[in-house]
């Protein structure tokens, strides 16, 4: 099962700086992930199953990936903060990946739209923009066909 | 995925800002070519708006 796997091995790395590290040193995995989980279920008033043996693993193969990485990540940010590194590294980077970009380009977006509304007030008040080379080659904002 | 959103809130509010302010800096760099080039801009109500907003 992926999220025992997961916290195993978290836990694993900094035995002696966790919660769950010490659970982990004294409990089988199964073990360490039950009382990790209800940790986790406790604290966040989260009503999810607990699975484990052969059925667990065949739902956590069927499971919602997110869902499964939340509740780790969580899970490893109750343990220690390095924890959450060894999470963030092998696991949850291309989902962290993916989330900077969609952040960076939703800034972007919102920037330029700002912006090319700024132009058209300033279009219809009567300014007329000069051709810019650096507009293109920039990414910069459009010039108006008739300037082109 | 609001547990999802919780976590990653932090890094996606940074990204947005440091998007949104990469971008605002690339166009004052072309409106300051347009003023070098001669552009005059008009004085524009919503502009005081919006930077009394961002404020």
């Amino acid at each position: 099962m992926k999220i025992a796997l997961i916290i195993s091995e978290a836990a694993r790395a900094n035995p002696g700086e966790s919660r769950i590290g010490r659970l982990a040193g004294t409990l089988s995995k199964p073990s360490a992930l039950v009382v990790g989980m209800g940790i986790l279920f406790q604290r966040t008033g989260l009503t999810v199953p607990v699975m484990h043996g052969k059925l667990g693993a065949l739902l956590a193969q069927t499971a919602n990936l997110d869902l499964g990485l939340t509740a780790a990540a969580m899970l490893a940010s109750y343990a220690g903060g390095a924890c959450i590194m060894s999470l963030k590294e092998k696991l949850m980077k291309p989902l962290l990946d993916a989330q900077y970009e969609k952040g960076l380009e939703k800034g972007a977006a919102d920037a330029s739209a700002k912006h090319e509304a700024w132009k058209a007030r300033q279009r219809a008040l009567g300014v007329i923009f000069v051709p810019d080379p650096e507009d293109e080659t920039e990414g910069g904002p459009e010039r108006p066909a008739s300037e082109k | 995925m609001p547990l999802l959103e919780k976590l990653l809130k932090p890094l996606l509010d940074a990204q947005y800002e440091k998007g949104a302010a990469d971008t605002s800096a690339k166009y004052e760099a072309w409106k300051a070519r347009q003023e070098a080039a001669g552009v005059v801009f008009v004085p524009d109500p919503e502009d005081s708006e919006e930077e009394t907003a961002d404020k």
